[in-house]
């Protein structure tokens, strides 16, 4: 059998790890390596889970599937630890669970010592603020953190080299946002921290969960989200940090509102009825916070707002309402005003 | 790894090879609508068209089925177009799909697979345009990067032959090659250019040419194809077409895989290529990227002694029986791997060996839809069954769906050590 080694890059849809996973092969061909990237893709374009699965052998002929021997693992978000424990998603937890020895690259700003493992790891654990880095660097929400994990796995694993890793990035995205990618690669390489300890704690191995064909049902029924098993109202399901909060009095548009026709799932809507004045509100139960309907507001009306800060103010917080997330005007104004609640990096 | 001398390569998803196999091949048109997994191919081409390396008008229609009638009438008017889409995409174009093949338009649409809804997935299965069989195009299958950037050059050249005319599907993997990294070469353009010449139609083909514009808007003519009058040709057209891809296409086929061998130094396979295939018990017949991972397979059966070969079917359509007959001549059971509902393979192959004398048994097996995961776990114990069926004379299942092997651990084990 042929020496493969086989490495996973687990991520939620948008986090860039399909734009990681070529880079990463491209770099291992250049080394003279035959490669293959298998890609299970999220079925949306945010908040679905997406696997890479890449194998690197000295002989050509690999198999096109998942890897069941992994011994480099990167998790592109905490919270994937937890569903590979709970195994409330069992690509995501095969695809983490299989490795039990090797080197395990989780994007968290916490050390390595105060990781949740969901399983006995023997090896090497690491960690990486990549979404602080990437977050202030390349500036979008949620950031695309792939390449600059990369930097990360460069300096733990040595198998790529980082003068490479930037011609690569170059190619690929030349100009600025290469240049900031760049930028963001050599910040990660610094500040990995690495743990040389090794985890040992008994763990069951992780079985793929298939349903039964005899107790499916004849007919095929469309799914309602709120009815699916792990769903909590106004998220997880939908993965993201921030959500759009209206600012009433900043909301003027008399007919068609750019922010409702740009929204790419159609869940922001703007109310001129029952409210003093009229704002847009969002059903959050669908809503990706990519953040296009602040971009293109015409007043300026829309902020978007960690959601968490919203959840903590707003003890009533509800997916769906016409009533202003942060209560009334006046004290989402004072919201603005205390720096420690944290109002993001916009006003800044 | 061992430190051997090693070859830098250039790793490319089966996307981007395709787009730079359509480069190489100097399409003219780049007639394009989003739809994942395909969209990334016109993506990259009208990439290069923005930064100036490469010249391609770009069409950009409403839906799949505008833009597949903008791919045929600029073949028509005598430039090389090209379209990739797949599932839902064919679908809505299906009236145009079918008006290709019948009007004898050579364009090549690259097919990245998916599944077809409901339940909504975006994985990969052969659905999509195994069920345009039936409408006299040339389908290819690949297998990687490589053998999507050799196939679709060699489609161009092979529909484009004045004895063939078909349009061609070069199809792929949805995600599995279509996103999948793979170390590829790339051919020089002079080598693409020798093997490929530009679009020369024949006059008759020519739309532009031969259209009178005073006959047509007068309705004296209704169109180029004519509706006066045909039925009395109808069948015997229809002969010519069903001879041109099942006998002419077929030694085309052949013919331009192995001047690109010679070419390019490079195949994988005309109509069908083999693998271990000399002193096998059991054959494993698959498609595709199916075909990669039994590759790794059957070495895995190898390496435990058992005599596993492997049957690659490159062309579905033309259906290449002759070489089957041939190759499993001496085997004694083929292993059928379907990626669609239907078993299309696994039925054809069985008409192309009724009748024979001495066949192999044949087990078909339905595997992967949508995206199911089919490892090479998967595709050992189905070269057991098939070695089984071998040693006791008669099979256990003759058709039947796989869905999963990998249950525990120690089967695994089971299967690597034989």
């Amino acid at each position: 059998m042929p020496d493969v080694k086989e490495i996973n890059l687990v991520c939620m849809s948008g986090q860039g790890s399909v734009q990681a996973g070529e880079a990463l092969a491209k770099l291992y061909a250049q080394e003279g390596a035959f490669v293959a990237v298998n890609v299970y893709p999220g079925t949306r374009a945010r908040s679905a889970p997406v696997i890479n699965y890449l194998k690197v052998s000295d002989a050509p002929g690999l198999a096109s599937c998942a890897n069941y021997h992994p011994t480099e693992v990167i998790v592109f978000q905490e919270e994937l630890l937890l569903t590979a424990k709970e195994n409330s998603h069992e690509l995501v937890a095969d695809a983490i669970g299989r490795m039990d020895q090797g080197i395990l690259l989780v994007n968290s700003p916490k050390p390595p010592e105060e990781i949740d493992l969901p399983y006995g790891l023997q090896g090497v654990l690491a960690t990486v603020d990549a979404t602080g880095i990437a977050g202030r660097l390349l500036g979008r929400n949620p950031p695309p953190v792939g390449l600059t994990l990369l930097g990360a796995y460069s300096k733990v694993t040595e198998s790529i080299n980082l003068d490479d890793l930037f011609e690569v990035i170059r190619e690929t995205f030349p100009g600025n946002v290469g240049e900031r990618n760049v930028q963001a690669v050599q910040e990660a390489f610094e500040q990995v921290q690495v743990s040389g300890v090794s985890f040992q704690v008994d763990r069951q191995p992780a079985h793929l969960q298939r349903a039964n064909v005899a107790d499916l049902p004849q007919y095929y029924r469309f799914d309602r989200y709120d009815e699916l098993p792990g769903y909590r109202q106004g998220s997880p399901f939908v993965w993201r940090d921030k959500i759009p909060v209206c600012e009433d009095a900043k909301c003027t548009c008399t007919n068609s509102c750019i922010s409702e026709i740009v929204c790419p799932d159609g869940t922001g809507f703007i109310v001129r009825q029952g409210l003093e004045h009229q704002g847009y509100r969002v059903d959050l139960d669908f809503c990706r916070g990519c953040g296009l309907c602040a971009q293109v507001c015409v007043g300026s009306a829309l902020d978007m707002v960690d959601e968490d800060q919203v959840r903590k103010i707003n003890p009533n917080f509800q997916s769906i309402t016409i009533e202003p997330h942060i209560g009334e005007v006046a004290s989402r104004q004072r919201f603005r005003e205390t720096p420690e609640a944290g109002t993001g990096s916009r006003e800044e | 790894m061992s430190s051997q001398a090693r070859v830098r390569r250039l790793a490319l998803t089966g996307n981007k090879a395709a787009a730079q196999a359509l480069m190489l091949a100097r399409i003219q048109a780049l007639c394009y609508f989003p739809i994942g997994p395909s969209d990334e191919v016109g993506e990259e081409v009208s990439r290069y068209i923005q930064r100036g390396t490469f010249d391609a008008k770009l069409i950009e229609m409403e839906h799949e089925r505008s833009v597949m009638n903008a791919q045929i009438t600029t073949t028509q008017a005598g430039a090389r177009a090209s379209f990739a889409t797949n599932s839902e995409g064919l679908l809505i174009a299906a009236q145009q799909l079918i008006f290709a093949s019948y009007a004898r338009i050579p364009i090549v649409v690259v097919v990245a697979h998916r599944a077809l809804e409901p339940p909504a997935v975006v994985r990969t299965d052969d659905q999509d345009t195994i069920m345009y069989r039936d409408i006299h195009w040339i389908h290819y299958h690949c297998e990687n990067a490589q053998d999507v950037l050799d196939t679709v050059i060699q489609a161009y050249r092979v529909g484009e032959h004045p004895d063939v005319l078909l349009p061609t599907f070069v199809t792929y993997d949805g995600w599995e090659v279509s996103h999948n990294s793979y170390p590829i070469q790339l051919p020089s353009q002079e080598a693409v250019d020798r093997i490929l010449p530009p679009l020369a139609l024949p006059p008759e083909l020519d739309f532009v040419k031969n259209l009178d514009f005073a006959e047509y808007y007068s309705g004296t003519r209704m169109s180029g194809y004519g509706y006066i009058d045909v039925d009395r040709e109808y069948m015997e057209r229809r002969y010519q077409l069903d001879h041109a891809l099942n006998v002419t296409a077929k030694d085309v086929i052949r013919q331009t895989h192995k001047e690109y061998v010679e070419s390019v130094g490079r195949g994988y396979g005309g109509l069908i290529e083999t693998y271990n295939l000399d002193d096998a018990d059991v054959a494993v017949v698959a498609m595709g990227s199916l075909a990669a991972t039994s590759r790794f397979a059957v070495d895995r059966l190898r390496e435990q002694g058992k005599a596993v070969g492997l049957v690659k079917i490159h062309t579905f359509r033309p259906f290449p029986s002759e070489d089957l007959i041939t190759a499993l001549k001496d085997v004694k059971a083929a292993v059928v791997l379907d990626r669609n509902t239907v078993a299309a393979v696994y039925h054809d192959l069985r008409s192309a060996l009724f009748g024979q004398i001495d066949p192999p048994m044949v087990l078909g097996r339905t595997v992967g839809l949508g995206g199911r995961d089919v490892t090479h776990y998967d595709v050992m114990y189905m070269a057991e069954e098939g070695l089984k069926a071998a040693r006791q004379g008669h099979p256990d299942q003759q058709s039947a769906w796989h869905f999963d092997v990998v249950e525990d651990e120690n089967m695994l084990e089971r299967l690597l050590r034989g």
